[in-house]
């Protein structure tokens, strides 16, 4: 049997008792939260588990979800093989 | 209609599926090899979907915990079903196309995802391992602990060397007058209305059809979606706008690769399946849609548990039945949908209305879900959860044009009629938080004027 934990982040493995544990440790904003947790880091480049923890963060600390902001999405946000950026320059 | 589904013959291809729909382009009878096992599989079908219908729901394991996993999002965004495939790993297999004698292979597992030795990481930490404070102690067993781990984790191996006989594909680079990206029912009506507006009009899609959610709606006002989807599909070629398919707008730079800036809305890079397009557009689009997220109980990730648009995507684009008794989770318009499509198909449709998830058990995969009402609970055997939870909109190439945002249940741009706050940057659909299909088309039909409009008088300023 796969034992029972609720996965915020499944690319990185992230639980939802590892997040609350990060949070009582004193991870407060969606940045250090992601840092020391390292949600949102993995191959899906934190589409969708940033919403699950701005709601458990927000529920944790009493803010509203809205002040807790969002994660900077750098390019490229799908995986771009490597053989496609070393072609030749565009004219 | 019944779906055609044959019980009796337990290994023949049409186990698992049922007849295809006007959506769905079945091709011939092909095989795969997955960890040595033939599977058949149909050409028009993904890798996910084939492995699916044969029943193989665990595709790889997860990287900590090695936890099975499977196809959850069906639209190639989550990282659920990373395979290897002909010696290349992480392949998204929900949105790989089958070929005959492709080779697949699961990730992160040994033996095999099935049935993975190293998932006793799972069993020993059983709530969670912080890698912050364990195996530190003491110090000078460290850089030991770290050998192990590291090679117990990570994403798959390396590819197979293998000379490459291809050329660099070239950078290609194009300006158009609108980029619309997604064409989904929102996208594809501004294209339309942009093209037929006179202006020169490039779409990019991620499917291998236009129409996005249209082609999972059966009804709109009495018509098929298919059929709204084909013929805007047919008036944007009329109008001489361009589609490619199978592409990803990956990225939006404000400065160009000397680092001058560029004024909005910019490069948009887009990746095709054969190269990079840089595309430099006056007017940008963006109805890029929303990821689907997963819900909250114990067992979330289980393979089995997905997405409701994925358990539609599979049934409808693909004629693969979800499950053979499926729970649904959540509520909502996709959701209310797919509680009749699949019973139409003949599966078993559990409606959790009213009730609560309180965890989902399985071995390799999911068999079950305790469902939680104020009654009490009750332990329901299932193949397959489809869950709607939270929305969450794709706005990463709008917060790259700098496009402000606002918080309505997630964060959507703030948008007067489809315009954001970055001039010549429009947004339009669920990207902008519009759920109801009929108000998305009409609404991109206006957006993708307005876009035409903005791109003429860019012009007329040159």
């Amino acid at each position: 049997m796969t034992t029972g934990k609720t996965m915020v982040c499944p690319c990185e493995d992230v639980s939802e008792v590892e997040l609350r544990e990060a949070i009582a440790l004193g991870c407060r904003d969606l940045e250090s939260l992601k840092r020391y947790t390292g949600f949102g880091t993995g191959p899906c480049q934190g589409k969708t588990c940033v919403t699950i923890a701005r709601r458990i963060l927000a529920e944790t600390v009493g803010a509203e979800p809205a002040t807790l902001g969002a994660i900077t999405y750098r390019p490229p946000v799908q995986p771009v093989p490597l053989r496609f950026l070393a072609g030749e320059e565009a004219r | 209609m019944k779906g055609g589904v044959t019980f009796a013959a337990a290994m023949a291809p049409d186990d698992g599926r049922v007849e295809p729909g006007p959506a769905c382009s079945r091709g011939r009878l092909v095989h795969l090899r997955f960890d040595g096992r033939n599977v058949p599989a149909y050409e028009g079908e993904t890798v996910g979907a084939a492995l699916h219908a044969a029943g193989e729901r665990a595709l790889m394991r997860s990287i900590k915990y090695h936890r099975p996993r499977g196809v959850f999002c069906c639209t190639g965004k989550c990282a659920n079903c990373l395979v290897r495939v002909d010696g290349t790993p992480n392949v998204r297999a929900c949105v790989t196309p089958v070929a005959d004698g492709m080779v697949v292979e699961t990730q992160n597992a040994w033996p095999s995802a099935r049935r993975d030795f190293f998932a006793v990481v799972d069993k020993v930490y059983r709530s969670h391992f912080d890698y912050h404070r364990r195996f530190i102690r003491p110090k000078i067993f460290a850089p030991i602990y770290h050998k192990v781990i590291r090679g117990m984790a990570g994403f798959g191996k390396l590819p197979d060397l293998r000379p490459v006989a291809a050329p660099r594909p070239r950078i290609e680079r194009r300006d158009v007058d609108v980029l619309v990206v997604g064409a989904g029912a929102s996208g594809l009506a501004a294209a339309t209305a942009a093209a037929e507006g006179a202006a020169s009009v490039l779409c990019v899609d991620e499917g291998d059809r236009v129409g996005g959610s249209l082609l999972l709606h059966r009804d709109i006002d009495v018509r098929d979606g298919v059929d709204v989807a084909d013929e805007l599909a047919r008036r944007l070629a009329d109008a001489e706008g361009e589609v490619l398919q199978r592409s990803v707008a990956f990225g939006l730079y404000l400065t160009d690769g000397h680092g001058e800036a560029l004024p909005p809305p910019g490069v948009v890079a887009v990746m095709t399946p054969e190269r990079v397009v840089e595309v430099r557009p006056r007017a940008l689009i963006v109805a890029a849609g929303y990821h689907e997220t997963p819900p909250m109980f114990p067992g979330n990730d289980l393979p089995g548990v997905m997405g409701a648009r994925a358990g539609l995507i599979l049934l409808h684009r693909h004629g693969v039945l979800p499950g053979k008794r499926v729970a649904l989770v959540g509520e909502g318009e996709t959701l209310d949908r797919a509680a009749i499509d699949l019973a139409h198909a003949g599966v078993e449709v559990l409606r959790a209305k009213g009730q609560r998830v309180a965890e989902a058990w399985g071995g390799g995969r999911l068999e079950g879900v305790v469902l939680e009402a104020e009654g009490g609970t009750r332990k329901e055997e299932v193949d397959a959860v489809l869950a709607a939870g939270d929305e969450t909109p794709r706005v990463e190439l709008l917060q790259q044009a700098g496009c402000r945002m606002a918080w309505r249940d997630a964060y959507v741009p703030e948008t007067t009629r489809g315009a954001t706050s970055v001039p010549g940057v429009f947004a339009v659909g669920s990207v902008a938080g519009r759920r109801v299909l009929t108000a998305r088309l009409e609404e991109g039909a206006h957006v993708g004027e307005a876009a035409a409009r903005y791109a003429r008088a860019q012009e007329a300023r040159r």
